[in-house]
């Protein structure tokens, strides 16, 4: 049985609906077999006990609404900036250790509400703020395909869980590439929709006009199975703006409409100044794919490119700013109930000056810079119009083409602690993916192979502003012809054939 | 960035950093200042700038009292040490 | 005279009547105590990790009903921001309010003054959310209440244009009462729903500068009000005729010692680093929203009778109060007073137009019914009030007898005939009876006849005075009188 864990999530589903597989049982093996790796790879902050708290029965209505094309009864991982209720959620930070959210995140109700097991929280860059997992406040997540590298960030967790078999799908946030730059560095999918497509409602804050949630999965399909439950419209997000009758699973049948689509490249996120040769050559590859299942592959310039990594850094810190001013310890989570013997000057030094980590700490005080009286005007306006023209420059290309193509990462995955002696080196990893939360169009990174030293690659799809369902249908086009299929990273592979279920 | 202005924004972010980290601290936030900075040079057409939020209009809720069903389980009792002679801001 | 004036302008904060809060569901319940403390909250006005605001559609519509009041200019597309600040009050570390696009930019509102209709000019006024409520504990400790955390507030700001602490409180004092009329806010300063933080500058007296201006924070009643003021006033052109200059600050009033003092604040309008509000999209006024609005400022208008015509008047005193002193010939105090309270008014005009007696109603209305109506059980209505006036008018009751007949009018319902009846007012004395009784009052006071007999007419008042007494007051006087003076010949 213990094989089924090497399965995408929708056949695994197929197995249980067809009465073959028990969900509770394959749950419980879930669980154990996660517990049985996570010392290699630290995916998780929080494991959940072995009886799972929620029903597994989807419930009618939901199921109905998509003609029962829905993710249901899988374990699942949710990325520990997601609250969920009676389990510890931290956004991977020291300043929320112990807070137990005593609600759940829209997006999590309504998994629970389909049937779905949570199987554990998993790690993260502190508040989303890192791409590589090591700026954890707990521990770092290693890279199931070599430990000694990072599995990428913010989402290293939810990445490195679905590529580890210790979950089927995760729940992710992508803030500038969060979701999808783990996804390309652990060899799995990972989606970001169109801004408001799911709902923000328990996300805890990083930068709220950039934020989403994602998902991370093995397969198109299976991203396609869980929008079916998650992307729904939400009376408690006033940002919310989801189709509520898109049915993500049935537009993977129309992929065929694709094959005389039009994907522009990206010729600015291709420079070999910029990328690896490797990260070149696999993208390459994948072109070559997509143009022999019939796609018409064009070169296209952006040229705002090299500015969006500052224009992202200034907006996101500068919200963030404001997001994380409530974690002060007088209402919840480090700090409280507070000390009253102290004065409140102290309390809020105390609570935040132990509680937030170094790269927080620094975002927090950038934002706080460029939104000050005087200093505003040159940083953070100035990044406004930036995005501004950028939103305006991807509409002009979305004119002339049905896709943008990158590379996901500029590069394979790093080494743990090579890229933390220089903040902006770690920034230089969101070069590609920030592009799609700027311009808010929904983005998808696909395996595209492996590098010569083992190592995955991803490939960048984008489509435009609320092309959800075209996006995922060519993603399911382009894993067909490319037919990598996911594949289980060796070291896991060996850990799952010593595995006694 | 000058000493003055750092301190400031602590000050403003209640955040302080120790005499070990200010060192280290400041060459960091030197390079993620420097690349940021071009930012200001850019000339960019100075036009409507568009809105933060993607909607084009919020919806808005009924005045209905709904409480929250994990209202009875919150915590009731809140307090702090003393606010000392500092007020809060000018607003509210 | 000073060679100074004062230039005051005025920040509001009324909260909003709504059954709920402003981006939650909770009850919007302004309590008081702490023992009824933290009873509305949830992970929204907690400022929970995760949560977001979702706007109240109520409180935008009692804001869009003052704007129409007022006349002002209403953003069809407004925007939020956040104001950054910490304070333990301040649950998310920022205030959702509105910055750049105020829902309600400009409007004019008259409010009567020194005699006359004044008109204050309206800068901006704009939605917010209140902040937590805190209760300082003899232990030092301070406790926090997130009932109030949330609950709706509109921020109203004039223009620098009142001159005096009086002309200010007068015109908070009408906006108040257009706030309640329009069911827009309880707006009670005790209770802590209307709260006003005045800025104020001096100048030389006309010239049209606006000098440095400082603010004055917590003052909870209009007589701190005026008396913070007045000593900013005084203690401002001290310092500039001393030649210094007096300093933009942040004052509070000490009450014990009397004087203004500067607040430490941490941050100042420099540090607030509003942005918009990441969370909220524009709010968009539609037409349909707008109707409602008029509709419900419409509704709240007075609508008297007023000499068999139907006469308009908009929420709030002062259209009235100038039409009842020129019209109505009343004094500016009871015209206020009148105008202030909704059903002393419809009272008052339907009683005139029953008969005609202004200055009678109005001092019926407002001494004998306007205190009744706060804690007595009871009521009047103007056909009742009506027949009063006319009956003490036709002389068939006297002032002593018609106040005891509206005390049980208004205690008991009854009819004014019943009343006097069941008082026992309508007995008339037989005109025998009548003979006895001067007859035996003339030969009961011997030296006031004597004063008539040496020519003092006037003393027969004394002795009418005296048949009444005997007759309980059921005499007719002037009966009385003409019988008198038959009996002594005069």
């Amino acid at each position: 049985m213990k094989e089924l864990l090497r399965l995408p999530a929708h056949r695994v589903q197929a197995l249980i609906e067809g009465g073959e597989v028990d969900a509770r049982e394959l749950f419980l093996l879930q669980l154990r077999f996660a517990r049985f790796v996570e010392p290699e790879v630290s995916s998780f902050l929080t494991l959940a006990d072995e009886e799972p708290p929620h029903a597994s029965e989807p419930q009618v209505e939901l199921a109905a609404l998509r003609g029962n094309r829905i993710l249901s009864q899988i374990p699942v991982s949710v990325k520990d900036i997601i609250a969920t209720r009676d389990l510890a959620t931290s956004a991977g930070s020291r300043i929320l250790s112990g807070y137990v959210p005593p609600y759940d995140a829209t997006a999590v109700r309504l998994l629970k509400e389909a049937g779905n097991f949570i199987v554990g929280k998993t790690n993260l860059d502190e508040f989303g703020m890192g791409s590589s997992t090591e700026y954890s406040g707990y521990f770092p997540t290693h890279n199931p395909w070599d430990l000694s590298r990072v599995p990428g960030g913010s989402s290293g967790g939810a990445a490195s869980s679905v590529a580890a078999l210790q979950s089927f799908v995760g729940l992710g946030s992508d803030t500038g590439g969060s979701v999808r730059q783990p996804a390309a560095l652990c060899g799995v999918v990972g989606f970001k929709p169109t801004y408001g497509f799911i709902s923000r409602y328990g996300l805890i804050a990083y930068a709220s006009s950039l934020d989403h949630i994602g998902i991370t999965a093995r397969e198109v399909t299976d991203v396609a199975l869980m929008m079916n439950v998650v992307a729904r419209p939400d009376p408690l997000d006033a940002t919310s703006q989801a189709p509520p009758d898109a049915d993500y699973v049935a537009a993977l049948d129309k992929r065929g409409e694709l094959k005389s689509a039009k994907i522009g490249v990206v010729k600015e996120l291709m420079d070999p100044e910029l990328m690896d040769s490797e990260v070149i050559a696999l993208c390459e590859d994948s072109l070559r794919i997509l143009g022999s299942a019939g796609v018409d592959v064009v070169r296209v310039s952006l040229p705002e490119v090299r500015h969006l990594l500052p224009a992202y850094y200034i907006l996101a810190a500068a919200e963030a700013s404001s997001n994380l001013a409530r974690y002060d310890g007088i209402r919840y989570g480090l700090g409280f109930p507070a000390d009253t013997s102290m004065d409140l000057q102290k309390q809020y030094l105390r609570v935040r000056v132990s509680g937030f980590g170094e790269e927080v700490k620094r975002r927090i005080l950038l934002g706080t810079y460029v939104l000050s009286a005087g200093y505003a005007e040159a940083y953070y306006n100035q990044a406004r119009q930036l995005r501004r023209l950028v939103a305006a420059s991807v509409a002009d290309l979305f004119s002339k083409v049905d896709f943008l193509f990158s590379p996901t990462s500029p590069f394979l995955a790093f080494k743990l602690g090579e890229r933390m002696d220089d903040p902006t080196k770690m920034y230089a990893c969101d070069v590609c993916v920030v592009l799609a939360n700027l311009a808010n169009v929904p983005a998808i990174s696909l395996p595209a192979g492996l590098s010569r030293s083992n190592l995955p690659v991803g490939i960048q799809l984008m489509a435009p502003s609320g092309e959800d369902a075209r996006l995922l249908a060519m993603g399911r086009l382009y894993e067909e012809a490319a037919a990598f299929g996911f594949r289980t990273p060796p070291l896991v592979a060996k850990k799952l054939d010593e595995f006694k279920a | 960035m000058k000493e003055e202005l750092l301190n400031h924004l602590c000050e403003l972010a209640r955040l302080k950093l120790s005499k070990a980290e200010e060192a280290d601290f400041a060459a960091k936030f030197a390079q993620v200042l420097a690349f940021v900075d071009e930012i200001k040079a850019l000339e960019l057409n100075a036009g409507s700038v568009l809105p933060l939020v993607m909607k084009e209009r919020q919806e808005t809720a009924e005045d209905v009292v709904c409480e929250a069903e994990s209202s009875p389980e919150l915590p009731r009792d809140y307090r702090v040490g003393s606010i000392g002679d500092l007020e809060g801001g000018d607003g509210a | 005279m000073s060679e100074y004036e004062a230039v005051i302008g005025l920040e509001t904060h009324a909260q909003i009547r709504t059954r709920s809060k402003q981006f939650c569901r909770c009850a919007a319940v302004n309590t008081r105590e702490i023992a009824e403390a933290n009873q509305h909250i949830c992970p929204v006005c907690l400022g929970h990790p995760g949560v977001l605001p979702v706007l109240n559609r109520e409180s935008v519509l009692q804001a869009l009903a003052l704007g129409v009041r007022v006349g002002s200019e209403i953003a069809r597309r407004s925007i939020f921001a956040r104001k950054n600040y910490f304070y333990p009050d301040l649950p998310k570390g920022y205030q959702i309010t509105q910055y750049q696009t105020p829902l309600l930019a400009g409007g004019r509102l008259e409010y009567f003054f020194d005699g006359e209709v004044r008109i204050a000019e309206l800068e901006r006024a704009h939605l917010e959310e209140d902040t937590a409520k805190i209760f300082y504990l003899p232990s030092g400790e301070v406790f926090l209440d997130y009932n109030r955390a949330g609950i709706p507030l509109l921020e109203i700001v004039t223009r620098p244009m009142f001159h005096s602490p009086a002309e200010a409180v007068a015109f908070l004092e009408e906006l108040r009462l257009v706030l309640r009329q329009l069911g827009i806010s309880h707006a009670s300063m005790e209770e802590g729903n209307f709260r006003c933080e005045p800025n104020v500058s001096v100048r030389p007296r006309g010239s049209d500068e606006l000098r440095t201006k400082t603010e004055i924070k917590n003052l909870n009643s209009y007589a701190t009000l005026m008396k913070a003021l007045s000593y900013e006033i005084e203690r401002q052109q001290v310092v500039w005729e001393s030649g210094s200059e007096v300093a933009a600050q942040t004052l509070r009033w000490d009450e014990a010692a009397a004087r203004t003092v500067p607040m430490r604040v941490k941050e100042t309008q420099a540090d607030y680093r509003y942005f918009d509000e990441p969370d909220l999209p524009p709010l968009v006024v539609e037409e349909a929203e707008l109707a409602e609005a008029r509709r419900r400022t419409e509704a709240a208008g007075h609508v008297i009778q007023w000499a068999g015509e139907e006469k308009r008047f908009p929420s709030g005193t002062a259209h009235l109060t100038a039409f009842l002193c020129l019209q109505g010939g009343l004094r500016e105090e009871d015209a206020r007073l009148l105008s202030a309270e909704p059903d002393s008014l419809a009272l008052f005009a339907e009683t005139v137009g029953l008969t005609g007696k202004v200055r009678e109603a109005a001092n019926w209305v407002l001494q004998e019914y306007r205190p009744r109506v706060r804690g007595e059980r009871g009521k009047i209505t103007a056909r009742q009030l009506g027949d009063l006036i006319n009956a003490r008018a036709a002389g068939e009751i006297g002032s002593s007898q018609a106040k005891e007949v509206f005390a049980l009018v208004f205690g008991s319902g009854k009819s004014v005939t019943e009343a006097i009846a069941e008082l026992g007012f309508d007995t008339k004395v037989a005109e025998q009876e009548l003979v006895q009784v001067c007859a035996d009052v003339i030969a009961a006071n011997p030296k006031v006849v004597a004063d008539i007999r040496r020519g003092k007419h006037a003393a027969v008042r004394a002795l009418v005075g005296g048949v009444m007494k005997q007759t309980h007051g059921n005499a007719d006087p002037r009966a009385a009188e003409a019988e008198l003076k038959r009996q002594l010949e005069l």
